[in-house]
């Protein structure tokens, strides 16, 4: 029977095969179409993302090793600089090239930016810089070398003219090294700045210090709130749920703010506690630590219940009904089958609140003190006030790198698919 | 990418007489002012801009912001430059200058400048004030009355929180002032490492004690909060600020007084320490403006001359 069953379908079985690639490939085709239509009204939001995120992004990270400063005003010398072997002085002709291009950055207005470029290596350059484009100004001469070291004696010190061989280099690796406290010192290796100059390796630890702080205070505070959330009965769920999300709606501004009025010495707490004769002086609540971790907890907070609460919801009581009945006590059932259960929301709520926590800008800045200065901070100091884009976009690209391979462990740890809420 | 000086933009700004005496700009013309904000753009608001509104018609849309150059690097940089004026304090104005941001004065259409402080004008910038960076504490609530320099970083005779501005600017001076270096070399000793690292660490000295602000406004607020038992105050700010203190939070018993003795750092002669007025679109606004500084009184400029005979009132006359 099986024999005379088994010849049909062996008979029929190359026709089948043909049916269904053809079917696998309308499929395909049909897919193919859909998803094109897919991109197709996503493509503003892409083009808006590449726009206005990736490409700023992308051009900031590129400063970090760009150096155009030097080479684009003084090409020249860029050039001159490039057969100078370090070793003495560079010869005649390219004193000459100097001053010459020196003489036409001022005029053209380029000067100031090649000073500020030059003083971030050293804080003597500008005013040298300057001083000999001044006095330029009305001089002639044939032998430059000469003129130039009468102008300053600093032009025949080897040291001034490394620095500009090194300012013409681009790319540069020396805002990727300042960043991370080190330069290359004249004998053409990296060294560490001294201790007492450096600033960023600290400002990077104690970033994610502050951030692994305020990750591990917002999961002690929010799993039992999000248990609650998860089972109490609907109603009061509902209610509960309300004071979680409203803050969670409020502008972080408004509620830094809010944290500043009540943590101050005079602030709503402070009265509280000395109304109550607990305190008899102030406690020191903000411009320090203490302040930096009740505000980033506070607005973090919500991230993480969220993230937990969304995993507990889909707990089924009955585990832990089975492993009581089974004789477990309610501790050691909750411990064994319900904690391991919460997991996933639990590295979800701390993925997020920690790699929000690492960018935090506004409030470290509002709550802490001098010594809580987040990475974020810097980085903006480098961007608005010394003006080193350079240095800036490097500080990032670190900030981003980090963020980066902390995902990427996350993700093989707990899977980014999990991430999701309420 | 080469910064594009302005100057190329905006041309033809040299006839500023000739622009006076025409009579009223076009009403619809406004002119972007940017300056430092709170009680000092109040001020000036009243000293310089209206008088020159009702002269001219051209009206103001002011800006504030808390100094620093990056902003207007990056709109030179995007050719897309919304400000005409702006303050700024001496070191950006000539490192703007220097790097194209700014636009170049013609000397000649300030008129007689012969009455102004030497170094008043520059390159690319014209003073509109002086200043000086006073200290200020809460009577009520300081039973010791700092006096000079010395007691600010004095935490045994007068402990608590002190508020100092998040800049070098005036903080290292007042550290080497403290630390015994005379006021006529400390401007030496600061242009020296050794100098630098010893102002260093007389401020490592009160380090736990420091409460860095940003903008003038928080210094008085600070005050009033009780987060500092002193701080560094800007004095025009400072005089009005302590005053719009009192007044909005309601606490009429709050009483501020500002120490005179670091105001005599005279951070002011010379170049050093004056603000200046950004001229970049136009040369008919600071012309006015300057002639103001020259002849006429400061009711706006000069508020809490009562309060401190040697505060803003005093600086004013000096430039008129």
């Amino acid at each position: 029977m099986n024999v005379t069953i088994s010849a049909p379908v062996g008979g029929e079985s190359v026709p089948a095969a043909q049916d269904k690639a053809e079917q696998t490939r309308s499929y395909r085709q049909a897919q193919r179409r859909e998803s094109r239509k897919a991109l197709l009204l996503a493509a503003p939001l892409l083009l808006f993302l590449l726009i206005t995120f990736i490409t700023p992004i992308a051009i900031l990270l590129m400063r970090s090793v760009q150096n155009p400063e030097v080479p684009g005003a003084l090409p020249g010398l860029t050039q001159a600089l490039q057969h100078w072997d370090e070793q003495g002085l560079p010869g005649a002709s390219t004193y000459a090239v100097l001053a010459r291009e020196l003489e036409q950055a001022a005029d053209n207005d380029e000067l100031g930016t090649v000073a500020r470029r030059l003083n971030f290596y050293n804080p003597q350059m500008r005013s040298l810089l300057l001083k000999t484009a001044r006095k330029l100004d009305v001089q002639q001469s044939d032998d430059w070398r000469a003129t130039l070291a009468g102008i300053d004696a600093r032009w025949e010190d080897p040291q001034i003219w490394r620095i500009l061989k090194r300012a013409a280099q681009s790319p540069t690796p020396d805002y990727l090294l300042n960043a991370l406290d080190s330069h290359i010192d004249s004998n053409g290796e990296i060294t560490s700045l001294p201790a007492e100059e450096s600033v960023y390796l600290e400002a990077f630890s104690r970033t994610v210090w502050i951030s692994a702080s305020v990750t591990l205070i917002c999961l002690i505070l929010a799993y039992p709130v999000a248990w609650l959330l998860a089972n109490l009965p609907a109603r009061q769920s509902n209610r509960l749920m309300l004071l979680v999300i409203v803050p969670f709606w409020t502008s972080l501004l408004v509620r830094t703010t809010a944290w500043y009025v009540l943590l101050q010495p005079n602030g709503v707490i402070n009265s509280l506690l000395s109304g109550l004769g607990l305190v008899s002086q102030p406690l020191h609540l903000m411009f320090n630590r203490t302040g930096v971790l009740i505000g980033m907890t506070h607005i973090l907070l919500p991230f993480m219940i969220l993230a937990i609460y969304s995993v507990m919801k889909g707990i089924s009581p009955v585990y832990m009904r089975a492993a009581q009945s089974l004789g477990a006590r309610p501790l050691t059932a909750f411990m064994r089958t319900y904690v391991p259960q919460t997991f996933a929301g639990i590295g979800a709520g701390c993925f997020l609140v920690f790699v929000l926590s690492l960018g935090y800008y506004i409030t470290p800045a509002l709550l802490g003190g001098a010594g809580d200065e987040m990475i974020s901070q810097l980085i903006s100091v480098q961007t608005n006030q010394q003006l080193n884009w350079g240095l800036a976009g490097a500080l990032s690209a670190y900030l981003v790198i980090f963020t980066a391979i902390f995902y990427f462990i996350f993700n093989r740890l707990v899977g980014i698919d999990r991430l999701r809420f309420g | 990418m080469p910064i594009k000086p302005i100057i190329n933009i905006l041309a033809g700004t040299c006839a500023v007489a000739t622009l006076l005496a025409a009579g009223p700009l076009q009403a619809a013309t406004k002119l972007s002012v940017v300056t430092f904000g709170g009680a000092y753009e109040a001020a000036v608001k009243s000293a310089y801009f209206e008088p020159f509104t009702q002269a001219t018609g051209v009206g103001f849309n002011l800006e504030a912001y808390d100094g620093g150059l990056a902003k207007l690097a990056a709109m030179v940089q995007a050719n897309n430059t919304t400000w005409d004026v702006i303050d700024l304090e001496s070191n950006d104005a000539i490192a703007g200058c220097d790097e194209g941001l700014l636009m170049r004065i013609d000397k000649a259409s300030l008129g007689d400048t012969s009455d102004f402080i030497p170094g008043s004008i520059s390159d690319c910038a014209v003073a509109s004030m002086v200043w000086s960076t006073i200290f200020a504490y809460d009577t009520a609530r300081l039973a010791t009355a700092p006096t000079q320099i010395n007691d600010f970083f004095d935490t045994q005779k007068i402990p608590g929180k002190r508020g100092l501005r998040k800049s070098p600017k005036g903080t290292l001076e007042w550290a080497l002032l403290a630390d015994g270096v005379p006021k006529e070399e400390v401007y030496k000793v600061l242009g020296t490492p050794a100098g630098l690292d010893r102002a260093f660490k007389k401020l490592d000295s009160i380090k736990k004690d420091i409460i860095w602000w940003e903008s003038g406004a928080q210094a008085p607020q600070l005050l009033a909060d009780g987060a500092v038992v002193m701080t560094q105050a800007y004095p025009g700010c400072g005089a009005e600020g302590f005053q719009a203190v009192r007044h909005c939070l309601g606490w009429p018993g709050l009483r501020l007084r500002m120490v005179g003795h670091p105001q005599r750092l005279e951070k002011c002669q010379g170049s050093c320490g004056l603000h200046r007025l950004r001229l970049q679109a136009r040369g008919d606004f600071p012309a006015v403006a300057l002639h103001r500084l020259r002849t006429a009184p400061h009711q706006g400029a000069a508020a809490g001359r009562a309060e401190h005979p040697q505060g803003p009132a005093y600086r004013h006359r000096q430039l008129r």
